[in-house]
């Protein structure tokens, strides 16, 4: 197709003025904020997903780039047309389609500015908690694309913890839906994946993301320092002593100077360095916290601290915050933004290194950053007319991110990759790491025709490519072809025993003890236990070999979870590998082994007054590694204060099938450097490979901790209280609804009332005292009885009776226990409703829902018949409602999942891709299961059908 | 193609400077007329490309393009600047026309680009290489080679459009599609309502009607401009009335002329030059403390006097000078205190914001102060106060597309507040608001800010003379 065609057939999409072609209306499309420049051949303004898709099968037809582009305020080069083709400028698609406030859920198109909704959140007292400093121009789409941060995501997470679910257009045009407006989705986290891949994954239109309660108070201070050494040393002070402000920003004082002369908002201009400290949260006891911040600066040679006493003068000292990088031009005209994130207690060092090479090159470095955070932009500024300065500013560029790396860190925190950082990949990846990454471009998009050329090195060969259809682990056992499979049915277990045992020593094989390894009603031929992540690989690459079944363990707290698994030949157990890699008590960091149970590993940071805040059931069997690859079904009572695992989960290392290995993450708390292949893992149940060890992020240990629980007849009679909560600006960490048999308190006797409301606070003393008093008052206006309150001491007591209440492993032989999600305002109502069908089926019934994210459990006891019936008249009205246990013996074929997702082919050649021959777990997650339904479907294995040819050249 | 290529230093351009004098009459000369300087590198070269004036700007907010955003803008001129891309290339020519200048972009801009320089200069050069439409370069050559060049055919215009207004003919020709077929329909509702009385600078002075002890008053000479004249007549009575009540002395300088504003946005720029100095020299003789004006478009244009003659050697300092001691009539007020009226006005009233008074000036607060005085004033922040109305200068006459779909959004935001007065404080926008809202058959009134505080000085007066005459009847 030439130009002039391609060019007629976009505007017959999109409209005659949607399409610019000529030159010099192209011109102003080759820039973003970042260095590089590249010419489209063509661009297209689309204001519908109808749109969009229509053009990406155009692409698609004539095999011509797409890439897409929201307001160009990248600072990586993202939306930059590498080899031209199409550029799809979406700021045409700015509609807020809904802000729903009870729920705290928004849905709006990609080119919604984030300014845009920020404001519609806070005309219903909510808010959208990234804030890039590009806020006011940059747009959702691209906030998503590149994972953007800002200084408030120090306390409240970065874009991915507060995106849930897309509309994205993939490369063939199909448009799919990822996650779920609800609080959870299952199947493979897509949605984390595709925030953060600059585009390259598939075109978002439309994304559904997550509003939190404007805060009660602010406070912010600006603290001047002598030099820039110093400001750092205060940011890790003041973590390592247990506070995480919202927000805490430096700003050096040659940028000091420049903002002041852009907005006058009364920055120092006569000091090395600032930071601009806030914290937000409810007001009691707000203000000795600030003191404290200070002491701790003061400590650190601060020289002033000044508080900011109006929200005028707030909003001038973010404005002027925000103003830094513009401001960067009243000192040269161009730079190189650097956006290295390293360990927060390395900073001082770095910044010194920064300095240094500041001087080195005779180049002026501006530094204002997210310093909360580690995240550093060294911003080099120079002439671009000047070639010799534009040499010397690259060669800065790379020794400061060589060193970002060298001290732990990562050569990007939230700009991306795009053209800029591209070559910086090969100093934090191996090629099995970026061969991984591959892999998932391809699931994505087969024929990698969106945004091509970005985030790998340029000079980047994918590793392995499989230019042929491994044969499947179904296709073999049909027609017996494969010499791997015979061999592995001429071997009999002992034959098994003695071939693993040279892999990982006779100790660490087992055919005993198998019945404690079982998943579902099948037991294991053989349980190895590797002592490393080499022999960890080896199993598995001797069991891919023999296409052997693996099921990776790690407690086997989830046994009953899932479909039943295709083949148990060999339960990998993970128990050995349990040591804590590495803590930055200073950082708020972990890196722990995949076989670590989250009891211990409480236990340990409990001495240096951190936590990690996952609270799954069962914490003393539990490992981490199972806990993330669980996903949703084990997700904690007090998410709504600390997030999950998928919040929470920095870094991965992972075992792929074929025994290869890739790392994803280090001990920094923002990276965007390539796809997340970590939270692709989340929920994924050890589908895509074994998790060995994991990064995560920690939270100090809160002062203290109560609960106020009340009595009431029905749940409906409660949810006035409820309702008020989600519309507050209070902080529970804990909003319960469950059966009185639960009552973890005295007032269980002294009332008959069926149900109970527990709402629990963790934080400083007097902000727990108070936020308890007020819902105590909001129950008793309610008419709630036997109105407690539930101290400390009591809490940490009880607390695992609740957390247990959905563990799976010891369902009893009648037990049923399902997950029900749906929407946070509607959790009384849907308790009613639930409860009442199982009286009148005559199903006995105990329930306990997280109101504040709309997860109900039940356990079930009754009839499988009447069971299954309910079940399925429950689907229809809450399609995401799992079957997280069943009793042993019941229908095999029973669907635990219930409703596939729309990006079902997506997830499938993600499976195919990481496990092609479908040794792991197949049959028991989602998207296995999907696929093994599909094989005893047809004679053609599913493998076979969704599956793309490799291109790679 | 000849490019004029700019260095970081030259503002001037060395070709296409031909003698305008002669090339004034006809309608080929004005090519010749323009100032071609070409946008300074330096100016360009400010912006980092960082983005942050997109969602500030009145065009990018209607269309979402990245040619008509400020952004945009300064890379065509660069490309232009650079070579890269020729003065003709029809993205150029548009966006040069269809930014309002409204200096949105530039109040928020953290590197400092000066955006209306920039634009200032592209415009011109713009105007030198482009191809006119018939009924441009009438609209044009008419406003500015022939209208606005001399206050007494000014007042000869709005004589005759007082005539037209009144005697039946405005109906008339409404009737005949005279307009439609001139393709002059939208513009004809754009003009102003000519006033019955005019304002004529005589060089009459205006005595304080208080004054502090041992305070000499201050003298203030009010810039008379040239529609302001004309059609705001009220707006001056207003202003005057209202200083003197600050305890200010008022002098209307003799041999005053428009201020040019009009011109430089026209690209313009020798014809604008020629009318700073004829002003300079009439206001500097008035000896005043303060030179006010109260249209926003020319308090800041006065202001700019000292860049408009940066290279004049006999006036850039007293240019410079001039510009110093202006101000426009809210600042003015706000620094004098305002002195609070007594008596209430019940009146619900929303402020539209100038865009040459918010951006041009950032001149934010003071207008608000001047509301906030009035006892009994229910004053509503309308959304967007400060995007600008479409107005700008002869925006609405060139370009009323987008000027029609920015007013509308402007009128939609004033409705939202339910405020029975628009307070504005510049002729273009009052008289585009006031177009809008009889369009629309709005209950609204649109009125200057010194208006609304000197209806409640006047009320005041009435009070006094009410209470003088009761106390005499008794
Ligand atoms: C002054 C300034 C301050 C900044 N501050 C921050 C900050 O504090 N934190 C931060 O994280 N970043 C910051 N940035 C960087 C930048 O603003 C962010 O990366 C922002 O998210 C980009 O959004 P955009 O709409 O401009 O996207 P673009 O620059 O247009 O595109 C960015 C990437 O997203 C892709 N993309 C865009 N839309 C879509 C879509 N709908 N679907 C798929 N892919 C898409 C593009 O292909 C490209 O790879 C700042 C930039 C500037 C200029
Ligand atoms: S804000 Fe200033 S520096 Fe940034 S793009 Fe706009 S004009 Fe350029
Ligand atoms: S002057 Fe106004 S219209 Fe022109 S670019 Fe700036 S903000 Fe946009």
């Amino acid at each position: 197709m030439n130009h002039a065609h391609l060019v007629h057939a976009l505007q017959a999409i999109v409209g005659a003025d949607a399409v610019l072609a000529t030159p010099d209306a192209k011109l102003v499309y080759t820039y973003d904020a970042s260095f590089d420049v590249h010419m489209p051949d063509v661009v297209a303004l689309p204001t519908t997903t109808a749109q969009v898709s229509q053009i990406a099968q155009l692409a698609a037809k004539e095999r011509i780039p797409l890439v897409a582009r929201g307001a160009g305020t990248g600072l990586s080069g993202g939306a930059l047309p590498l080899h031209g083709g199409i550029l799809l400028v979406l700021t045409r698609m700015r509609t807020i389609r809904s802000v729903d406030a009870g729920n705290r859920r928004a849905v709006v198109e990609a080119g919604v500015v984030n300014q845009q909704l920020v404001t519609a959140a806070n005309q219903v007292g909510l808010t959208y908690a990234p804030d890039p400093g590009s806020g006011r121009t940059s747009t959702i789409g691209g906030n998503i694309a590149s994972n953007a941060g800002g200084p408030h995501c120090l306390a409240h997470g970065v874009t991915l913890n507060h995106v849930v679910g897309l509309t994205v257009v993939l490369s063939d045009g199909a448009v799919v839906q990822t996650g779920s407006a609800l609080a959870d989705a299952y199947g493979y986290d897509l949605t984390g994946v595709l925030v953060g891949a600059e585009g390259t994954l598939g075109i978002v239109t439309e994304a559904t993301v997550q509003l939190m309660p404007q805060a009660e108070a602010v406070r912010t201070l600006l603290v001047a320092f002598p030099t820039i050494e110093d400001a750092s040393a205060a940011v890790s002070a003041v973590i390592a002593a247990g506070i995480v402000p919202t927000a805490m920003e430096m700003m050096d004082g040659k940028v000091c100077r420049a903002v002041e002369a852009a907005v006058h908002a009364g920055y120092p201009t006569d000091v090395g360095g600032v930071l601009l400290i806030e914290v937000e949260s409810v007001a009691d006891g707000l203000d000795a916290v600030m003191a404290r911040i200070a002491d701790i600066c003061r400590a650190h040679r601060a020289g002033e601290v000044r508080r900011a006493t109006t929200a005028a003068e707030r909003a001038a000292l973010w404005l002027g915050r925000k103003s830094a990088l513009g401001a960067m031009g009243r000192i040269a005209p161009s730079y190189f933004l650097e956006d290295g994130v390293v360990p927060r207690h390395r900073l001082p060092e770095v910044m010194a290194f920064v300095e240094e090479a500041a001087t080195r090159h005779q180049l002026p470095i501006g530094n204002f950053f997210h310093a909360g955070d580690g995240n550093i932009h060294p911003t080099i500024l120079f002439d671009r007319r000047n070639q010799d300065a534009v040499a010397r500013a690259q060669l800065a560029a790379t020794e400061i991110l060589e060193k970002c790396v060298e001290v732990g860190g990562v050569v990007s925190g939230e700009h991306g990759i795009g053209t800029e950082k591209q070559n910086y990949m090969a100093l934090l990846y191996t090629q099995d790491d970026l061969d991984a990454m591959w892999e998932v471009k391809l699931s994505f998009d087969p024929a990698a025709q969106l945004n091509p050329g970005k985030i790998f090195p340029r000079f980047y060969q994918p590793g392995a490519p499989a230019n042929h259809l491994p044969p499947t682990p179904a296709d073999a056992a049909h027609n017996g072809h494969s010499p791997a499979v015979i061999l592995h049915k001429m071997r009999s277990d002992d034959a098994l025993a003695t071939a693993f045992a040279r892999l990982v020593g006779a100790d660490a094989v087992a055919t005993t003890d198998a019945a404690a390894y079982a998943v579902g009603d099948r037991q294991p031929r053989l349980v190895v236990r590797p002592g490393s992540v080499e022999e960890t690989a080896a199993v598995l690459r001797y069991a891919n070999e023999q296409r052997l079944h693996v099921t990776p363990v790690g407690g086997n707290t989830c046994r009953h979870l899932g479909g039943a698994l295709a083949g148990y030949d060999l339960a990998l157990s993970l128990e050995r590998l349990h040591a804590i890699e590495a803590h930055y008590p200073s950082d708020l960091t972990l890196a722990v082994q995949a076989g670590a149970t989250l009891a211990a590993v409480n236990a340990a940071l409990a001495t240096t007054g951190q936590m990690l805040p996952l609270d799954a059931p069962l914490a003393g069997r539990a490992t981490l590694g199972g806990i993330v690859a669980a996903g949703a079904p084990v997700t904690g009572l007090r998410r709504l204060a600390y997030g999950t695992a998928r919040d929470l989960l920095l870094g991965v290392q992972v075992v792929r099938a074929d025994g290869r290995s890739f790392r994803r993450g280090r001990m920094v708390v923002k990276n965007v450097a390539g796809y997340d292949l970590a939270r692709l893992q989340y929920g994924a149940l050890g589908a895509l490979g074994v998790l060995t060890a994991l990064i995560f992020k920690l939270q100090p240990l809160p002062e203290t901790s109560a609960a106020v629980i009340a009595a009431f007849a029905t749940p409906q009679d409660a949810d006035g209280v409820v309702q008020r909560l989600l519309r507050s600006r209070l902080q529970p960490a804990a909003v319960l609804l469950l059966d009185a048999a639960l009552d973890p308190t005295p007032s269980a006797a002294q009332s008959l009332r069926r149900w109970r409301l527990l709402v629990r606070f963790d934080g400083r003393s007097a902000a727990v005292e108070r936020q308890v008093n007020e819902v105590a008052a909001w129950m008793q206006d309610a008419n709630g009885a036997a109105i407690a309150t539930i101290e400390a001491h009591a809490l940490e007591a009880c607390w695992p009776m609740l957390t247990d209440f959905s563990q799976m492993a010891a369902c009893g032989a009648q037990e049923w226990l399902l997950r029900v999600n749906v929407r946070a305002v509607d959790t009384a109502a849907a308790l009613t409703e639930l409860t009442a069908a199982c009286a009148t089926d005559g199903l006995g019934v105990t329930t306990l829902a997280d109101a504040a994210s709309g997860v109900i459990w039940l356990r079930l006891t009754g009839a499988e018949t009447r069971v299954t019936q309910r079940l399925a008249h429950w689907r229809r009205r809450w399609p995401q409602t799992i079957v997280a246990a069943a009793p042993n013996g019941c229908d095999a074929s029973l669907d635990r999942w219930g409703a596939a997702p729309s990006a079902l082919t997506v997830m499938q050649r993600l499976k195919q891709r990481f496990d092609p021959h479908g040794i792991l777990n197949y049959g028991r997650d989602l998207v296995s299961a999907s696929l093994l339904h599909a094989d005893a479907q047809t004679t053609t294995p599913a493998h076979m059908t969704g599956m793309e040819v490799l291109h790679v050249n | 193609m000849s490019t004029s290529v700019a260095t970081p230093t030259s503002a001037a351009s060395p070709a296409g400077a031909a003698s305008p004098a002669g090339a004034a009459t006809d309608f080929h000369g004005l090519l010749h007329l323009a100032d071609t300087s070409a946008p300074n590198a330096a100016l360009y070269d400010a912006c980092v490309r960082c983005g942050l004036c997109l969602e500030s700007c009145p065009t990018y907010s209607l269309l979402h393009l990245e040619p008509a955003s400020p952004r945009g803008r300064i890379a065509l001129m660069r490309a232009v600047g650079e070579g890269q891309l020729a003065p003709t290339a029809p993205s150029f020519l548009a966006q040069m026309d269809l930014c309002l200048g409204c200096l949105a972009c530039q109040a928020v801009c953290p590197s400092g680009v000066e955006y209306g320089h920039l634009h200032e200069a592209g415009r011109a050069q713009a105007a030198a290489v482009r191809q006119k439409s018939a009924l441009r370069r009438v609209i044009e050559w008419t406003v500015f080679q022939w209208l606005f060049v001399s206050l007494g055919r000014v007042r000869l215009f709005a004589r005759s459009l007082w005539l037209y207004q009144r005697s039946g003919l405005q109906w008339l020709a409404r009737r005949l599609g005279v307009l439609r077929l001139l393709g002059m329909e939208g513009a004809e509702q754009l003009l102003p309502r000519i006033d019955d009385r005019f304002v004529i600078a005589d060089g009459s002075v205006y005595p304080p009607l208080w004054t502090a002890a041992e305070q000499s008053p201050r003298r203030v000479a009010l810039l008379t401009g040239c529609v302001q004249s004309v059609a705001f007549a009220a707006v001056h009575a207003a202003t005057i009335h209202a200083l003197r009540v600050n305890g200010c002395e008022v002098v209307l300088p003799r041999g005053q002329e428009c201020c040019g504003a009009l011109h430089q946005h026209g690209g313009e720029l020798a014809r604008a030059r020629e009318l700073a100095r004829r002003n300079i020299d009439a206001l500097e003789a008035a000896h005043a403390d303060v030179i006010v004006v109260n249209a926003a478009g020319c308090s800041h244009h006065v202001k700019e006097y000292g860049h408009l003659l940066r290279d004049d050697p006999l006036y850039a300092e007293r240019a410079a000078a001039l510009a110093a001691r202006t101000r426009d009539i809210t600042e003015l007020l706000a620094e004098l205190g305002p002195r609070p009226p007594q008596s209430s006005l019940p009146w619900r009233v929303t402020y539209q914001e100038p865009c040459h008074l918010a951006h041009g000036q950032k001149i934010t607060s003071q207008p608000r102060r001047v509301l906030a005085a009035i006892p009994g004033l229910d004053f509503v922040e309308m959304a967007e106060s400060s995007m600008c109305c479409g107005s700008a200068g002869t925006y609405n006459i060139l370009q009323p597309e987008m000027a029609a779909q920015l007013l509308a959004r402007k009128l939609d935001h004033s409705a939202a507040t339910r405020a029975e007065v628009i307070a504005s404080a510049n002729t273009g926008c009052m008289i585009q608001m006031r177009a809008g809202v009889a369009q629309r058959g709005m209950p609204v009134r649109v009125l200057h800010v010194v208006e609304i505080l000197d209806a409640a000085y006047r009320l005041d007066e009435q009070g006094v003379s009410a209470r003088a005459s009761t106390l005499t009847s008794s």
